[in-house]
């Protein structure tokens, strides 16, 4: 893995790092398995069925495991999307949210997967 | 750094290592651990590194080293034959071409047979240089020393390396069996090691082991000795001294009774369970962790609570995982909390930085702390190592650890800790956390003289007992719990969030006894407590001082009930006050005794059979003193007065507390024949009357049940 290109595509690689005990072997599998998942497009099914409960949850779940893995661009991102949707009740364009975030989301994975 | 090691918070602690023929210890491993003044516990994973950086690990390889013999010799000295302890050599002091004298001179030095301080290389180290490591391990085997290879197999060559070098000892990790895929050939390849290890002479130690399967899987490879969770952890010198130094292995292994396929299952309480649906973090909690602690990860709350019921005994903190699919995290704090035993291990709740909603309401569900994600490690590292400090010292579920520990701290008859104990370890707490509030609670029973003199002194220890284990359900292993003697309790809650929950649970507390006591004992018994909070600044005397202030003032104000220290005593509500009825047509007698006695009982003045008749209806068991005028002239109906109150319980249920006007014998002798309690002569002394009726109002009365 690249560690310049994958911190240009918004993750922080060295805090990712230092956050899995210095230990970049497992810190960079773990990353490609966030890659692997398919947590994106349940999201992204889920928005467009209005399932806003289901996308929150679906959201959450993204938002903790990219917040581990310090892909923090694309955490950011859906951190917004988590408080559009919070409670159920939609403040906010929740789609143009999301497809900021899957631009960020794939702009990392092309980096990562390098 | 040096610092740090002048001031000897470097400690030297030890691994046992087992036979699994005998089942009893046959060595030790010496690892060095970090007690950091301000960061606690510190994992070797995070010191190590640095030091190998900038060469300070071969000061601490040498403290180490003399350390273990010192120890050694300590133990000689003693008549004991101790067993062999390995101590690790970094690849810095491999290099350094004075090892062998240095380590010759240590033995000699304390007196030791060689043979006892073994060397453990890693093969790392050897191959960079391999000829130099050739020669002075040969040098050091010559010198009499064995020679212990760590980390076997993760290395590069090292089948090359056994060709070279004389090592007695092979470390082999238990990482060639991976818990899940691939066990197959992971077996294959580990019982084919051992083989070829006891081939050529050498024994092999086998680290990490943590199952029964593994242990079992082992003896069946040929494998004699491990090392790993599933026997022991590293422990202090202490400790090791107490639990595993034996007398010498002894020849006859026949005398050995040991049941060999006895489950014996951790020996140790140093578990963390970690529960999280996702497998990332519960990689970074494991491998920033399982340096330190035993961690035992679960996906789910459903698979750690079928581990918690084998294992309760041995996990001290379990970290859950706030959204998962199936049981939430809200859901197993919840289950936990109707378990006694569970609800005693400290739960620390991980959430996604959510509102603070949540995090109150994981505090409700009986969450000790909470850490947010994205995980931050310090601050992880932080809540976990001071939990795991504060609860090693109320070790109430730990079976194996601590035992030697906890004779002279306990209390006999409670198995709470003593005042000395609770003393040290609260200061301990308050001194090493002063950025946490704590609250001190100061506890006794309502009047327990009287319960004594009443119902017996059985009757008052089964009160004690029921108070203590009232305490000990209530509280968090992070919690102290302390009796001080006699009727007196004390708890110190360690790092509360904020000051309701110490509340809540005083009050809680207050109502369980009650209730335990009135329908369980068929004693009117009650408990006041005093409660204080920590400030900026206070030392365990100052707590206790106001917490102390706060007890005075709930017992002065009607006991059964908190006192909050600064704060405004509650009142006492009127349905709850005692009632004491004023019999007498004296229109100065009502307002004379109730000024006199105060707002915390209730008084009516009854000044006709209608009234009297009335009151009894209106109020029937609460009513606790009859104050009588026994002016008979006085009073219409008299007789009939009378009557009814001796029967209405007057006399035996409800002392009868006589009024005097400069009596005659006259008086008096009605006054026995009313069976009174008490009496009391007009014109009254306030003190007088506060006094006897006090006594009337607080005296317990063998019938009285709700």
């Amino acid at each position: 893995m690249d560690r310049e290109k994958v911190c240009a595509a918004g993750v922080d690689y060295d805090e990712g790092v230092r956050r899995f005990a210095g230990k970049s072997q497992i810190y960079e599998k773990y990353l490609l398995k966030l890659f692997e998942g398919h947590l994106m497009e349940d999201l992204q099914r889920e928005l467009e069925a209005k399932d806003y409960e289901g996308a929150f949850r679906t959201a959450h779940d993204l938002k903790g495991t990219s917040g581990n893995l310090s892909v923090n661009m694309f955490y950011n991102k859906v951190c917004e999307l988590v408080e559009i949707l919070r409670g159920n009740v939609v403040d906010g364009d929740p789609m143009a949210a999301f497809n900021e975030a899957m631009r960020l989301y794939e702009l990392a994975e092309q980096a990562v997967r390098e | 750094m040096q610092k740090a090691l002048d001031e000897k918070q470097f400690v030297v602690y030890l691994q046992p290592k087992f036979s699994l023929s005998t089942e009893r210890a046959c060595g030790a491993e010496a690892l060095v651990r970090w007690m950091h003044p301000v960061k606690g516990l510190v994992s070797p994973g995070e010191f190590i590194p640095v030091f190998e950086k900038n060469g300070f690990i071969s000061k601490l390889d040498y403290y180490v080293w003399e350390q273990t013999c010192h120890m050694l010799q300590g133990w000689m000295e003693a008549g004991r034959t101790p067993y062999p302890v390995s101590v690790n050599i970094s690849r810095i002091s491999l290099y350094n071409p004075q090892l062998v004298d240095l380590m010759k001179e240590l033995v000699e030095k304390y007196n030791i047979p060689p043979v006892l301080l073994q060397l453990e290389v890693t093969e790392s180290a050897y191959m960079s240089n391999p000829e130099l490591m050739e020669e002075t391990i040969k040098q050091l085997h010559d010198a009499g020393f064995t020679i212990l290879m760590d980390d076997f197999g993760s290395g590069y060559s090292s089948l090359n390396t056994l060709k070279r070098i004389q090592v007695d000892v092979l470390k082999v990790d238990m990482k060639f069996l991976p818990v899940k895929d691939e066990t197959e050939r992971g077996e294959i390849i580990l019982a084919s090691v051992i083989k070829m290890a006891n081939w050529l002479g050498m024994s092999v130690v086998v680290e990490g082991v943590e199952t029964r399967q593994q242990r079992d899987f082992l003896e069946g490879a040929g494998c004699d000795c491990v090392q790993g969770y599933y026997y022991a952890r590293p422990v202090p010198q202490a400790e090791y001294e107490e639990k595993y130094l034996n007398a010498a292995v002894t020849e006859n292994m026949a005398s050995i009774q040991e049941d060999p396929s006895k489950d014996i299952g951790p020996q140790h309480n140093m578990t963390i369970l970690v529960i999280d649906d996702s497998e990332t973090d519960l990689t970074l909690l494991k491998e920033n962790f399982k340096d330190l602690y035993h961690m035992h990860m679960c996906e789910s709350g459903e698979e750690g609570l079928a581990y918690l019921k084998r294992n309760r005994g041995k996990v001290r903190l379990i970290l859950v995982d706030n959204v998962m699919p199936g049981m939430s995290g809200l859901e197993f704090l919840r289950y936990c909390q109707q378990d006694s035993t569970l609800s005693v291990i400290p739960k620390i709740m991980i959430t996604a930085n959510d509102t603070v909603a949540d995090q109150v309401e994981a505090f409700k569900e009986g969450a000790y702390d909470y850490i947010t994600k994205p995980l931050v490690m310090e601050v992880v590292a932080a809540r976990i190592n001071h939990v795991m400090a504060i609860s090693c010292h109320t070790s109430i579920f730990d079976t194996g650890g601590a035992e030697y520990n906890k004779k002279a701290n306990l209390d006999v008859e409670t198995q709470l800790f003593n005042k000395m104990a609770f003393r040290e370890f609260g200061t301990r707490v308050i001194d090493s956390f002063p950025d946490d509030m704590e609250a001190l609670m100061v506890l006794d029973i309502d009047n327990f003289k009287q319960i004594n003199d009443r119902y017996g002194h059985l009757a008052g220890d089964t009160v004690i007992r029921c108070v203590a284990d009232e305490l000990l359900s209530a509280f968090r292993n992070t919690d102290i719990v302390g009796r001080f003697g006699g009727d007196e309790f004390v708890v110190l809650m360690t790092r509360i969030p904020n000051m309701e929950i110490a509340k809540r649970k005083a009050a809680e507390l207050v109502k369980n006894v009650l209730l335990t006591c009135t329908k369980q004992l068929n004693i009117n018994a009650s408990i006041s407590i005093g409660l204080a909070f920590s400030e900026e600044g206070d030392t365990m005397d100052t707590l206790f001082a106001r917490a102390d202030q706060a007890l005075y003032e709930a017992k002065n104000s009607g006991r059964a009930k908190v006192v909050v220290y600064g704060e405004e005593v509650p009142p006492i509500k009127d349905d709850d006050k005692p009632i004491v009825l004023v019999c007498g047509e004296d229109p100065q007698l009502y307002p004379t005794i109730a000024l006199a006695y105060g707002t915390s009982a209730a008084f009516t003045s009854i000044s006709s059979y209608d009234e009297l008749v009335k009151a009894f209806e209106n109020y029937g068991n609460r009513i606790r003193v009859i104050c009588m005028d026994t002016e008979k002239k006085v009073m219409k109906d008299s007789d009939k007065f009378y009557q009814y109150i001796l029967e209405h319980g007057g006399g035996t249920i409800i002392p009868i507390l006589a009024v005097y006007r400069e009596g005659s014998m006259e008086q008096l002798r009605e006054a026995m024949e009313l069976n009174v309690f008490d009496i009391f002569t007009l014109p009254p002394q306030m003190d007088v009357i506060q006094r006897r009726l006090s006594r009337a109002i607080m005296r317990v009365c063998a019938n009285e049940d709700e």
